[in-house]
């Protein structure tokens, strides 16, 4: 009976997601173009809001193709992966009580986004194409090159913390937001959370110039509308783990139930707006930049300040739990 | 169990998905929508190419520092224990990660590390 | 064409007149001194907050652990007083399973001392069921 109930809980919590997802792709064409001094698609319902259904529509009902020479299995499943791991990822937020209370949900939020990287590079090299090998590899690349640098920042807020679970997070910052003390780590874990999610101005997998649309150039219809949501799905995970992360989460009201998700929301849709601001904003990166950028700049830097946090925890003896 | 029956919720949904994405659409095969994509033209070589050198040196370098991260993890443990002791040995211990990185860059080892 | 006279679209009389293509940046806004110093500022304002933070979660920490010392006699009390009535459910059983047995002596124990030993939770729920054996030896799990 516990269980059936869990389940309830868990489909009225995936649903939901999947459901703005589907807006969010209509957010970006809209705000884009706001930015770009026209409308986005406005004919479709009113104001465009029938839009996602629409594509969502179009993009089910247009022909799967696979190659003749790719592997089949694993061109099959590579979408499945990605959109299993960005769902799995949800259940572990804090919102302001996550759907599953694991006690190191930072380390398993990291561990699953690093499997990913596994449906980027499946799906890269089993469509046989020169094209999305050399798009799969440079998204792999990529993606491995800024989670250091991810893992790096993460262990700066958590030495002040004590604690791997999300739910400390949010609980340490009822007085003073952690990106206050940390806001040279803050841009820096923004800017790789860009990266990670393979977003402009890093999207150089996807660069529509370049690599006509990197891993996913063989698949059409239902499998690329299953990478489309995943990667949309991880853009919003991303955006409301920097909040519980550096923005308190919820952070005077984490106790009261319907303020602290409405609170989380909006904040995670002001990084979101954020997201979407960038990519309006900047010309794509080149790709020896982008590996410039976290090899010399960011992996540095953040080893400098975990050690600056280190040595300012010791120095005033301010850890958050004594044995 | 938790984890399990929400990883299998998240397994149905998105099969659901897939399923309905390859079942709903009609298909025709043809030649050409069947072979690889290369701008109209014919495939010239073998799609299965080795890759540039740089991309394995970077996976290993990410081996080499996510092994670091995972090595730096019991630090924040250890923070509520003998804080005393803390600093000079996590201090040690990223001197010479440090000293590593430093030594591969002035290598070369980063160089459009790509 | 030939035969139709038509305007040929070319640069004024004397050239073009000079393009500016220089990179022109602002001259406004705070300096890099000043964004460093701002920057360490606004985190030393925040360190100060954590710290803060930090000590006040210690003292909650240590004053929730005396009042738990403070009960803890209460405490003891109830959870002997529990594994007493779990002791008792057990030997009946086994008494009951037992009563053919010749020479079985029910709840004997297998020490020599004659001191009082805290009954195991292998001999406390060894004829339970097993679900509720593994949530005695390993605690009410509703985590992963």
């Amino acid at each position: 009976m516990d269980i059936l109930f869990f389940i309830i809980q868990a489909l009225a919590f995936l649903v939901p997601i999947l459901i703005s997802v589907a807006f969010l792709t209509l957010v970006e064409r809209k705000v884009l173009g706001y930015m770009q001094f026209r409308k986005g698609p406005n004919v479709v319902g009113p104001y465009g809001l029938l839009q996602p259904f629409a594509d969502a529509l179009k993009l089910f009902v247009k022909e799967t193709l696979k190659p003749s020479t790719a592997s089949p299995y694993l061109f099959f499943f590579s979408p499945l992966l990605f959109l299993i791991l960005a769902l799995v990822l949800w259940s572990l937020i804090p919102i302001p009580q996550p759907t599953l209370n694991v006690n190191l949900s930072l380390l398993l939020v990291l561990g699953v986004s690093s499997l990913a990287v596994y449906a980027l590079l499946g799906s890269g090299w089993a469509s046989n194409s020169k094209y999305s090998l050399l798009g799969g590899i440079r998204a792999v690349a990529q993606t491995i090159s800024y989670e250091i640098s991810m893992g790096l920042i993460l262990l700066s807020i958590l030495i002040w913390t004590g604690s791997f679970s999300l739910k400390e997070i949010t609980l340490s910052q009822q007085n003073c937001w952690m990106l206050l003390p940390h806001l040279p780590l803050l841009f820096m874990w923004l800017i790789s959370t860009l990266a990670e999610t393979n977003r402009a101005p890093f999207d150089l997998t996807e660069g529509e110039s370049e690599l006509v649309s990197g891993y996913n150039v063989e698949y059409a219809g239902g499998p690329f509308a299953l990478f489309f949501i995943a990667e949309y799905a991880n853009i919003i995970f991303m955006n409301v783990l920097s909040i519980i992360i550096f923005m308190g989460g919820g952070s005077p009201f984490s106790t009261i139930p319907v303020i602290a998700s409405l609170i989380i929301s909006t904040k995670a849709i002001a990084l979101v707006f954020f997201f979407l601001w960038v990519r309006a904003s900047y010309p794509r990166f080149r790709y020896d930049q982008l590996m410039h950028l976290t090899w010399k700049n960011y992996l540095p830097l953040s080893l400098g300040l975990f050690s600056l946090t280190l040595s300012i925890l010791v120095i005033t003896n301010s850890s958050p739990f004594i044995l | 169990m938790n984890f399990l029956v929400f990883l299998t919720i998240a397994i149905i949904l998105s099969s659901l998905l897939l399923i309905v994405g390859h079942f709903l659409p009609s298909r025709s095969l043809e030649l050409e929508k069947s072979s690889p994509y290369e701008c109209g033209f014919d495939p010239i070589n073998s799609a299965r190419l080795p890759f540039s050198f740089r991309f394995f040196l970077v996976a290993i370098l990410f081996l080499i520092f996510d092994l670091e991260i995972a090595l730096l993890f019991p630090i924040i443990p250890a923070s509520s224990n003998n804080i005393s002791i803390l600093l000079p040995l996590s201090s040690v211990f990223l001197i010479i990660l440090a000293a590593g990185l430093a030594y591969e860059w002035q290598q070369g080892g980063l160089e459009w590390a790509e | 064409m030939s035969g139709a006279t038509f305007k040929q679209e070319m640069p004024p009389r004397g050239g073009y007149g000079p393009i500016d293509y220089k990179r022109m940046m602002p001259k406004r806004g705070p300096s890099g001194y000043m964004l460093f110093a701002g920057c360490i500022g606004i985190m030393s304002l925040g360190y100060v907050g954590l710290i803060y933070t930090n000590r006040n979660r210690r003292r909650r920490l240590f004053e929730e652990r005396e009042a738990f010392f403070g009960i803890m006699p209460l405490l003891e009390a109830e959870w002997d007083r529990d594994i007493l009535k779990q002791l008792q459910h057990t030997q009946e059983q086994e008494a009951i399973i037992m009563k053919d047995v010749p020479d079985w002596v029910v709840g004997q124990s297998v020490y020599h001392t004659k001191r009082w030993v805290r009954p195991r939770v292998e001999d406390l729920y060894y004829l339970a069921k097993s679900k509720e054996q593994n949530e005695a030896m390993f605690g009410f799990n509703t985590f992963v």
